[in-house]
């Protein structure tokens, strides 16, 4: 999967929980899911689920303690894949 | 110093479907779930649970930096209807929860700290964008302590620090004044220290 495609599938996944549209217009990579996407910190779960239905993988505690950014997002699900 | 955080329930009860399957589970500590699902009312004990969390951890990040997403690390007890403790990380918390009908509010401070020192107020918010909230929670807050300390409104200034941590400035003794702001949904709160 190229970043494009995962950058895309992302969009897709936060895009119910995102309160500020303008940080999600300007998401990137470096973009933060609380401070820029404003996600509440209660949703930042229902992401994380969302992710692990999307990819098949498991995110386990110690992984999503560093689920603060779409980069931290990005490695731990490419992580999880190359693991399988 | 203190953390703080509130939660709007009916906003709650739209945003977060808390029975979906795995979320309990990556959130709460198994005694946390037990407390949860036991209680008659699972929604109330549960969003008191997470308001204890938030708050402490806000009060952990200010005092040690250190941002995570690591709910199920921070376990909290419940001693009574409105006390309870928080661990994280090496350190314990006192929290006190007020709640009604529309929403829940916990403040969290040091264990250190026996009979704190804050002021705390929550309210309503105008149904209006967020930046006209943003400001009106900011006139709200700066008119509170101009009120309570007897200190001229232009003489205050609501700023952030790099991290993003508010504080109360006064231009003239050159202070700053540790506050912890929080806003969900219709409901917002603040404490001052």
């Amino acid at each position: 999967m190229t970043n494009e495609e995962m950058m895309d599938k992302l969009r897709t996944i936060v895009k119910p929980y995102v309160k500020n549209e303008e940080g999600f217009a300007r998401m990137t990579e470096e973009s933060d899911l609380l401070k820029d996407l404003r996600i509440n910190s209660a949703n930042l779960v229902d992401v994380i689920l969302d992710i692990e239905n999307e990819f098949n993988i498991i995110i386990d505690n110690e992984s999503m303690e560093k689920m603060l950014t779409v980069r931290s997002a990005m490695d731990i699900i490419n992580t999880k894949l190359s693991e399988q | 110093m203190t953390g703080n955080d509130i939660v709007d329930l009916s906003a709650a009860a739209v945003e977060s479907n808390w029975r979906r399957p795995g979320y309990l589970e990556k959130l709460f500590s198994p005694e946390e779930i037990d407390l949860i699902l036991s209680n008659k009312d699972p929604d109330k004990t549960l969003w008191r649970i997470w308001t204890m969390k938030e708050s402490a951890y806000k009060l952990h990040i200010r005092m040690f930096g250190g941002r995570s997403f690591a709910p199920q690390k921070i376990t909290c007890t419940l001693t009574d209807e409105q006390q309870g403790e928080v661990q994280f990380r090496d350190n314990r918390y006192l929290t006190q929860t007020s709640q009604n009908q529309h929403y829940i509010h916990t403040v969290a401070f040091n264990r250190a700290d026996r009979s704190p020192s804050f002021s705390s107020c929550c309210f309503e918010l105008p149904l209006v964008n967020t930046g006209t909230q943003n400001s009106f929670i900011k006139e709200k807050l700066t008119s509170h302590y101009s009120r309570a300390s007897g200190t001229h409104l232009s003489n205050l200034s609501l700023r952030k620090d790099i991290a993003g941590i508010p504080f109360l400035y006064c231009y003239f003794e050159r202070k700053s004044i540790p506050v912890s702001i929080t806003h969900h949904g219709r409901y917002a709160a603040f404490t001052i220290h």
